[in-house]
């Protein structure tokens, strides 16, 4: 059948590109600023598993508000700020689009930070509202609400406006998550934060919460980011888009009941729906890798690039994380891994190995595209990467072998809770210190060079627009010209 | 692109920067039928984890009969002896949810013939009946209720009803004790009319 | 064909299928329950928190402790007790059914119980076994009660009784329960660890009282004075390493003192409908010395 494709030349690319310049440069310096901001206080949290007295004194850095705040530092500053980038990207060469509005779109984003900065001063100062991952006070939320209509709402005109009316299977992803994030941040806010329903029922909702960010908003921007980045770089056509469509519509429906493990203090019903929806949505994501394997198959990763890299370790990645949340819903194993560090080594493959991953590979490989400059360090690239990497890796690995390790010794009376500590996990937590600082020499490298690169972009175009008063062209770089050519056009 | 063989195989390559497009080949039988697997595992997971979706069914119990089937000492439970006779007896008139019904029935939920300090108002309705019209909440109500004072014969289970009633929906009074009722049940038992609202007025809350 | 209003259809109609399945449901099926009436304790329950304790519910939400430490006893299986409640008039045949439920008796344990019932005569038994037992006594005249016990790694850790319930959080606000067990579980603490100045010892530094914790210590919770005519009351008794310096007494602040309250009222002490067993009066609270090692 018809392989729908793309038939405007690589040289109307710069019209578009540059709209989404400013915008999506301001989106992704911020996101990997917070990313940093994030791995520090995991970093003093871990090290405080280990050290307890490290910075004991302060109850602004407690490890039980080092952990929430380096959470939600990390999902709302880097991950769904990075998301916005990407999801703007994929919508621009999909739909060939330019970004409408752009300057509101810079006020959302400004927005969105203040409303981040406000919440993560306020878990530090105390005010953390008890809830996993909507920590944030409640005050902050009108903020980011506002924010996002802002910013999702001009993605989703952009979206509308596309040149290209067929849907490319990332964009059914992109649009659920769009549509997705705001009804349940108001929903759980309001329910949560605002009128409080009673007991138990705040924990569900919690967890309907937490998974729906995960799965549909941050899987779903992930998942679109796979299916778009390795074909692309392979440089093939996506294998079947009806198994894209199945597996779509199966972690849409299924996707926000996973999470809430069974032999919790909430009725039976509750976990055994979270296992059955776990169960259908790793079978969907058996679905979905099967289908990029057979796209890429035989693609040599050499000739795709560094951004290959980042894409292909996110999608392994979002694929054993789905399968090993499916794997603990199930009640035998639950018992062990509940209340361990198991979970935790979940949401580090999830959110930092899947999604985190998948984001900074697209901000590698959008950057340069959209600012018509390339990277000054290449070279440090591959350094993130692999620092990323392993780091993420180290982690993961630690926290889901020692958890198994905590839970077994939990489950068996006889040991003394002491002992499951000290004799059991403890080496694995000093390992996932190592990872997380790796990570943070990854963030490190991360904020240079993406600052490096704003300042090039703008730098260069005041020193060009100043220069083209008095002189003309002496730059002599051709990419610098076409910059200034490009904004002047937008001016 | 040509007939299809039984595994596709899309290797065109095309362009640097283009975008990726999409094939779209039928969808293996395969697929279906493991859906279909899968949603039938999934039913009888449910069907056999999930505890009817019942609120009061926690891990590991797999039914609310046997939650309520293991309850400790339950047949001695007065409040488990009274529901099971509300429900035989009363509810019908009175609800499961103790409402009642507007204009036939009265509440029973947070009455203020209910929430008194002693039960002797209403032991002597349960045993005898009431003519209306009386005032519940403010409101008037004049109905016939009749007596239950024969199919209530034990003392221990009519205590048990009215605590059931004084204990339930938010009710928050006293239990009522077999003594009680004996002593009501002497007192009255064989006047064989019901009572009327301003009868029952004229005596006190407390069991003399 | 025009994909977008199909997707937005599709979209809209599975963020409606996921709200009502976890929030609707749960909303209407636990959102209004209210306080229940439970014969063991003679009174409603749960009881709303005093004030200090609720203002130590907010400390520990705002100190974070809930990233360490769960408050929910889990409940793995269960297994049933078989007591002789009243052995009846026909002596003779009991005895042989005690014998035949419990081959392990001798003629004269057999009499012993029926003798003096109410007597245990198996314990731990699965519940088809027990079932069956119970069946065979139905026409003999005796009564027996298979007494349910709940059994599960956090129960005979000694963390609690029971498993926890919905009914025990009626009025957290918000709920705190903890995903984590970095440290022990607290669900019922207050009826475990009973001595207020062993918690206030712990919150100022654990390794007074517990040698090997990996909890950090939260000195800001309290205050080092210099001791007036008469040394404080609630001065906390530091030795070693961890006294403070000459003519200085460590006290507990106002927030130190209103947590602990809550700790002290984090009790799961009794059954309720959801998470039965058998009730005995006034019930041991054993200080679980796994947890509290004297510190080197």
């Amino acid at each position: 059948m018809d392989v729908t494709q793309s038939s405007k030349s690589p040289s109307d690319w710069t019209e578009i590109d540059s709209s989404y310049r400013f915008p999506t440069l301001f989106l992704a310096s911020k996101a990997v600023g917070w990313l940093l901001l994030g791995s520090i206080f995991s970093l003093i949290a871990s090290i405080k598993m280990h050290s307890p007295s490290f910075l004991a004194s302060c109850p602004w850095v407690t490890y039980g508000v080092m952990m929430p705040a380096a959470l939600n530092a990390v999902v709302y500053g880097f991950a769904l700020q990075g998301a916005f980038a990407a999801l703007l990207w994929m919508t621009m060469r999909l739909g060939q689009v330019k970004l409408v509005a752009p300057g509101y779109l810079f006020i959302g984003s400004l927005l969105w930070n203040i409303g981040v900065f406000v919440g993560v001063v306020g878990i530090m100062a105390g005010h953390s509202s008890g809830h996993a991952y909507l920590e944030m006070p409640g005050y902050v939320t009108p903020i980011l609400f506002a924010a996002y209509t802002l910013i999702g709402g001009i993605a989703l005109v952009t979206f509308h406006k596309r040149q290209v009316r067929d849907l490319y299977p990332s964009q059914w992803f992109i649009f659920a998550a769009l549509y997705w994030f705001p009804w349940i941040l108001t929903a759980a806010s309001f329910l949560l934060h605002m009128s409080p329903v009673r007991g138990v029922t705040q924990a569900i909702i919690g967890g309907w919460y937490a998974s729906g960010l995960n799965v549909i908003v941050l899987g779903f921007i992930g998942i679109a980011l796979i299916q778009y980045l390795l074909p692309k770089l392979a440089k093939r056509d996506l294998h079947n888009g009806y198994l894209s469509m199945f597996a779509f519509w199966v972690i849409l429906f299924f996707g926000g009941f996973t999470g809430l493990l069974p032999g919790q203090s909430l009725p039976a019903w509750v976990g055994a729906l979270s296992a059955v929806c776990s169960v259908f949505v790793a079978f969907a994501w058996l679905i979905l890798g099967y289908n990029i394997y057979r796209t890429i198959e035989g693609a040599s990763s050499k000739s795709a690039g560094l951004g290959y890299k980042f894409v292909y370790f996110s999608a392994v990645a979002g694929l054993i994380s789905a399968l090993l949340t499916a794997w603990a819903s199930r009640v035998s194993i639950a018992e062990v891994v509940q209340f361990t560090l198991f979970i935790p080594g979940l949401k580090w493959l999830h959110l930092y190995g899947f999604v985190g991953m998948g984001l900074i590979g697209c901000i590698y490989l959008f950057l340069p595209k959209v600012t018509g400059t390339d990277w000054s360090k290449p070279g440090q690239w591959t350094a993130i990467f692999w620092t990323y990497a392993i780091g993420t890796s180290l982690v993961t690995i630690a926290f889901l072998v020692g958890g198994w390790k905590h839970g077994k010794g939990l489950i068996n009376p006889e040991t003394p809770f002491m002992d499951v500590l000290r004799g059991g996990i403890a080496p694995f937590i000093r390992m996932s210190t190592v990872g997380e600082l790796l990570v943070l020499v990854a963030s490190v490298l991360l904020v240079w060079n993406v600052s490096s690169m704003f300042c090039r972009t703008y730098c260069s175009c005041l020193c060009g627009a100043l220069g083209s008063i008095g002189k003309a062209e002496t730059e002599g770089d051709t990419k610098k010209s076409q910059s200034k050519k490009s904004s002047k056009k937008k001016s | 692109m040509s007939t299809k063989p039984k595994k596709t195989v899309h290797k065109k390559k095309h362009a640097e920067d283009r975008e990726p497009g999409v094939h779209k080949d039928p969808v293996p039988v395969l697929l279906f039928v493991i859906t279909l697997l899968l949603a039938f595992w999934g039913m009888m997971y449910l069907h056999t984890n999930a505890g009817g979706f019942n609120r009061y069914v926690y891990g590991p119990f797999s039914s609310y009969d046997m939650v309520s089937n293991v309850q400790p000492g339950s047949s001695d439970d007065p409040m488990k002896k009274g529901a099971d006779i509300y429900k035989s007896i009363c509810l019908p008139c009175h609800q499961a949810s103790g409402m009642g019904a507007p204009g036939q029935f009265p509440p029973l939920i947070g009455s203020d013939w209910v929430n008194v300090e002693g039960p002797n108002r209403m032991l002597r309705i349960v045993l005898n009946g009431l003519n209306g019209p009386i005032e519940v909440n403010g409101e008037s109500w004049s109905g016939a209720m009749p007596g239950f004072g024969d199919l209530i014969a034990s003392d221990e289970d009519l205590a048990a009803v009215i605590t059931y009633v004084r204990n339930s929906w938010g009710n928050e009074g006293s239990a009522c004790t077999p003594e009680e009722a004996a002593a009501v049940r002497a007192d009255s038992g064989d006047r064989g009319r019901p009572w009327t609202g301003p009868e029952l007025m004229a005596l006190p809350v407390e069991v003399q | 064909m025009n994909q977008g209003p199909l997707l937005f259809l599709g979209v809209l109609c599975a963020m409606a299928a996921s709200w009502m399945g976890f929030v609707l449901m749960p909303q209407v099926q636990l959102g209004n329950q209210s306080t229940r009436h439970v014969k063991e304790i003679g009174r409603h329950y749960p009881a709303e928190r005093g004030g200090l304790a609720d203002k130590g519910h907010d400390v520990y939400r705002a100190a974070g402790c809930a990233a360490c430490h769960t408050q929910q006893v889990r409940q793995t299986g269960f297994n049933f007790d078989i007591v002789l409640t009243d052995a009846g008039d026909f002596t003779d045949l009991v005895i042989s059914l005690v014998k035949e439920s419990n081959s392990s008796f001798s003629d004269q344990q057999a009499a012993d119980i029926v003798a003096n019932a109410p007597r245990t005569i198996l314990e731990a038994v699965n519940q088809s076994v027990a079932n069956s037992i119970v069946r065979s006594f139905k026409d003999s005249g005796a009564k027996v009660a298979a007494n349910i016990r709940p059994t599960g790694p956090d129960i005979d850790r000694g963390w609690g009784p029971r498993q926890t319930v919905g009914l025990d959080y009626l009025f957290d606000e918000p709920i705190l329960l903890g995903n984590q067990r970095i440290g022990p579980d607290l669900a019922n603490v207050g009826s475990r660890l009973t001595d207020r100045e062993w918690h206030f010892l712990h919150l100022y530094h654990p390794h007074t009282v517990v040698g090997k914790s990996m909890m950090p210590a939260y000195p800001y919770l309290f205050e080092t004075q210099i001791i007036g005519d008469d040394p404080s009351s609630d001065a906390l008794p530091l030795a070693g390493e961890f006294a403070p310096e000459e003519g200085t007494e460590v006290v507990p602040t106002a927030e130190a003192n209103v947590l602990v309250d809550y700790l002290l009222s984090l009790r799961i002490s009794h059954p309720v409908f959801e998470a039965p067993y058998l009730f005995t009066q006034a019930e041991p609270s054993e200080n679980n010395n796994s947890e509290t090692e004297q510190a080197e």
